[in-house]
């Protein structure tokens, strides 16, 4: 699978490392520089990346400077512009998918922005699209919980097929 | 006369009625009174979703009602309906597709009985539904029956203005023989919403939406299609005018999502052009965020520039509903369809591209479908999977199988292709008929009744393997159970409009 990250790195003290794991295998570890785009050519399987090199005061470091007032004026962060797996984007998916945090546990990111060390993991297997789909239908099944639809609507129910293979087994048998 | 226009069940409770808002609309522009009434939105909200969906499976004609739900649905027609009615009354009736066959056979009758000098006029797509061996009509059926005093064959724009006028020998009127067509689109009426409360339905996205019509008729003559039978000329309206429509609603309600109920929304290139230029103006001058789709057409893309797609998104065109067919070129070119897969390889990453989305319109079994046809079909769920992920591709309804309709180029190569049909069944005043999906080919002997069925339902399977979403799923597999069913045991029977009381 191609995966094609295109990221904008944060410098504080120094610049933020992505590492991208395969079953636990680091197959890329980089500093992001400002505006990088990456692509990596990797096996369709499990997957992580996230974040590995920010101090949260390990050796007095901290990488979040603040002035007097608190305001942050420096952040090591990863920004995401976006993320490709096979051609397929699928940034808008990462707001569905726990961060895992070391700092923080999981965490919800709606705003694209890597701030803590951790990664997201994608449980694809064989199928990137079969992956990405099966996210994308959670979060439609999700929004339409419960909700009946007219014949004539333009509506389709997703990922859940049991009442259709219910039916073509009936049928099925009737041809026997 | 007091004039009452409904709309009826089945419908979808997804949008406004569009044909009674124009048939409304049209009264007021010739200075008729009209109290409008919906029905359908009315029996979702009274009933409640469970009981309302629960009726489907009658107007599909998939089981007989019930004596209690009988019961039930009189007591709501002569709440909702008769109160209003009586002896001077006028009730138009908007008789959708054959699926309104029993409920507007039950409010004629009991409209008949209460106010026998009530006159009922019937009218829209339904009244002209028959089977492909039926020698009547629903509108002729209900006026041997004496149920309603006028069928409005057609165009009803025009015929229920001459009706009121009190011209009733108008053609389309009763008459179905030499129907006219309104030769300029634009002279019709806005849809008239005044009367709605567009609250009430239960909208897709969660605001409101409505119906819009571009269009009559189609560009092609696809094979199995039978729009040209009610349309023989392609006639659409000038791009200024639909998007005048567009924005009229956009100020007068507030609505800024539309669906086309065109054949096709992209027929004439230029009328198309033209709505989305007005359209994307108007986006950029008022932020008006419209979004609208319909039926499309994928074109050969040597027809086409890159810029095409952008220019729709920009205008707000958003979903679109594509008759694809099939996945053999073969086939889809015998359907006179006129694209390749390569054409939608080309469509699919530009809609991609500017975010543009797409259902598959399909039909399985062709007439002429070989078993290479057929692994074609099965090809294409992994051809275009990446699209689904990326959610380019939204639906796909496999619909059951191809069935036979009546003035269509297919029911004129039956003879040619040595079709037989292999099931009766009987129609609603209980005519022996055949099942116009029951058919074999003595020209395509591989492909048997029982191996087309085979073939559905492997096509469906590769559906489910490569998850794509399938529209419409459940319902068309029930279809085709009953087809089956019938097949088996050789006789069927619709559901009968006679003896209900």
């Amino acid at each position: 699978m191609l995966i094609k990250f295109n990221l904008f790195g944060q410098y504080c003290n120094s610049w933020p490392i992505l590492k991208v794991l395969q079953h636990d295998e680091v197959v890329y570890e980089q500093e992001v520089i400002e505006q990088t785009k990456i692509e990596l050519d990797l096996p369709a399987t499990h997957i992580q990346f996230g974040m590995s090199n920010k101090s949260f005061g390990q050796n007095r470091r901290w990488d979040t400077k603040m002035d007097s007032n608190r305001n942050i004026i420096a952040d090591k962060i990863i920004l995401i512009n976006s993320i490709h797996l096979d051609d397929v984007d699928i940034t808008h998916l990462l707001s569905h998918i726990k961060y895992s945090s070391l700092e923080h546990g999981p965490l919800e990111v709606h705003d694209k922005a890597i701030r803590f060390n951790g990664s997201w993991s994608l449980d694809i297997s064989n199928n990137t699209y079969d992956y990405i789909i099966g996210v994308n239908n959670n979060i439609a099944n999700e929004i339409n919980k419960d909700r009946k639809f007219s014949y004539f609507s333009n509506f389709s129910i997703v990922g859940d097929y049991s009442e259709h293979h219910e039916t073509i087994e009936k049928i099925k048998s009737y041809l026997k | 006369m007091k004039n009452i226009l409904i709309a009826i069940p089945q419908l979808e409770v997804h949008r406004p009625p569009i044909s009674t808002a124009v048939i409304a609309g049209t009264l007021k522009k010739n200075g008729f009174d009209v109290k409008c009434l919906d029905l359908n939105i009315e029996l979702f909200k009274q009933w409640g979703s469970d009981d309302y969906y629960h009726m489907s499976d009658i107007w599909e004609s998939n089981r007989t009602i019930t004596e209690e739900e009988t019961i039930r649905l009189q007591a709501f027609i002569k709440k909702e309906l008769l109160v209003h009615c009586d002896n001077e009354t006028r009730l138009m009736i908007s008789v959708f597709t054959q699926n309104s066959h029993l409920f507007s056979h039950i409010i004629c009758e009991m409209t008949r009985d209460t106010y026998p000098q009530c006159e009922i006029v019937i009218g829209g797509q339904g009244v002209t539904t028959k089977n492909i061996s039926e020698s009547s009509k629903f509108g002729e059926i209900m006026l041997k029956a004496n149920l309603v005093d006028y069928v409005i064959y057609g165009e009803g724009e025009q015929c229920i203005i001459e009706l009121l006028n009190g011209n009733t020998s108008y053609p389309g009127i009763n008459n179905n023989d030499k129907l006219l067509q309104i030769p300029n689109l634009d002279d019709i009426a806005f849809p008239n919403y005044d009367q709605y409360d567009l609250q009430d339905y239960d909208y897709l996205l969660n605001k409101p939406e409505v119906n819009i019509v571009g269009s009559r008729g189609c560009v092609r003559k696809c094979t199995y299609c039978d729009v040209a039978a009610f349309w023989p000329k392609f006639r659409y309206r000038t791009g200024q005018n639909i998007s005048d429509e567009m924005i009229s609603q956009y100020e007068k309600h507030g609505v800024n999502t539309f669906y086309f109920t065109d054949s096709l929304i992209n027929g004439s290139l230029k009328a198309f052009r033209d709505m989305c230029d007005k359209l994307a103006n108007y986006n950029q001058t008022h932020k008006a965020g419209f979004e609208w789709g319909g039926q499309f057409i994928f074109k050969p893309k040597k027809q086409l520039t890159d810029d095409y797609f952008d220019m729709i998104a920009e205008a707000g065109g958003n979903t679109f509903y594509v008759g694809v067919e099939t996945g053999s070129d073969k086939i889809r070119w015998e359907m006179d369809k006129k694209f390749t897969n390569e054409d939608i390889d080309y469509h699919l990453h530009h809609f991609q591209r500017t975010g543009m989305h797409c259902f598959y319109l399909m039909i399985i079994g062709y007439l002429t479908e070989t078993l290479e046809d057929h692994q074609d079909n099965l090809a294409m769920f992994s051809r275009w999977q990446k699209y689904v992920a990326s959610k380019t591709i939204t639906g796909i309804d496999l619909s059951t199988t191809l069935g036979f309709l009546p003035n269509t180029p297919l029911s004129k190569m039956i003879d040619s292709h040595k079709v037989k049909f292999l099931a009766k069944e009987y129609d609603p005043l209980g005519n022996e008929t055949v099942n116009s999906m029951s058919w074999v080919s003595g020209l395509n002997p591989e492909l048997t009744f029982e191996e087309r069925i085979r073939r559905r339902l492997e096509v469906h399977e590769y559906a489910m393997k490569y998850k794509w979403p399938i529209w419409r799923g459940p319902q068309r597999l029930k279809s085709l159970y009953n087809l089956t069913k019938l097949f088996k045991e050789g006789t069927g029977q619709r559901v009968s409009l006679v003896n209900i009381n």
